[in-house]
């Protein structure tokens, strides 16, 4: 059943952006985090989405066009950490420098409001088609 | 007069055309979708042209050895054409998902099924209605 299809796609993209949600809120929360001297600050991290065809449960798609959404990996950002000169730090280094995450507030603010937005979209997709399923019930009431 | 109910021109029409926009709103699901897939390009499929398919008045013919054949059908196909939507802009990363583009095409599609499930149920209404001896149920 073609309904079904649309909702199984509308879903691969619900929990696409919710997984992206997540790691997203994993960096805002780190974004003071430090280390200690010598060792590797936070980076910060990011999803990276693929087209999929949907599982087919209730019946093929009806094309190869139609294609759902997954998450094929969870990629780190090697842009180099911010360093701040704070010399009564507990984890300054020799010269007085700590190394703060390469996370920028701001991107991930926007970030996160485009994955909300996203989610927004593909719920109402699953909504509609939910409702068209309800309609065809409806034929004979 | 006879009237044959059951092999109604337009509950087929109306059914085709729900099978489409059932289609349909798989492609707009699945654009939905793949909104941050980069690389990604908006499909579609041939919605119009199925329309004038359905308008036309010439129906396909099939070669037929027996008497018994059906000779004539018509020209509904439950395949749509898909196709890559021209003419929108991408982003950097090559993905060109238009989110109000497809809300509204979301929107459309649901009226749309919606419009035929009543012209449907109106159909079946009126088998009821001659069962009923004329009488409203």
């Amino acid at each position: 059943m073609s309904l079904m299809t649309a909702i199984e796609v509308g879903a691969s993209g619900l929990t696409a952006q919710r997984r992206r949600f997540e790691v997203l809120m994993g960096n805002l929360v780190n974004a003071n985090t430090t280390q200690p001297a010598g060792t590797e600050p936070y980076r910060r991290k990011d999803v990276l989405f693929t087209a999929t065809p949907p599982e087919a449960t209730f019946g093929a798609a009806f094309d190869d066009a139609v294609q759902g959404v997954e998450i094929s990996g969870v990629v780190t950002d090697r842009s180099e950490p911010r360093k701040v000169h704070d010399p009564g730090h507990e984890h300054a280094d020799r010269e007085g420098y700590v190394l703060y995450p390469n996370i920028n507030a701001m991107t991930e603010m926007v970030n996160v409001m485009s994955a909300t937005r996203s989610y927004e979209a593909n719920l109402q997709a699953v909504n509609l088609a939910k409702e068209m399923q309800q309609k065809t019930l409806e034929i004979l009431r | 007069m006879k009237v044959d109910f059951f092999h109604d021109q337009t509950l087929d029409a109306a059914g085709a055309y729900m099978g489409r926009l059932s289609q349909r709103q798989q492609i707009v699901a699945s654009n939905l979708a793949n909104i941050d897939t980069p690389g990604y390009k908006t499909k579609d499929s041939s919605f119009h042209a199925t329309m004038q398919e359905l308008l036309s008045d010439d129906p396909v013919t099939l070669r037929t050895s027996r008497p018994g054949h059906a000779g004539k059908l018509t020209p509904i196909v439950s395949q749509a054409q898909m196709f890559e939507v021209p003419g929108l802009d991408s982003g950097a990363d090559l993905n060109n998902v238009d989110i109000d583009r497809e809300m509204m095409k979301l929107s459309e599609t649901a009226f749309g099924y919606s419009l035929m499930s009543q012209i449907v149920r109106g159909k079946f209404r009126t088998i009821a209605s001659s069962i009923n001896e004329g009488r409203v149920s």
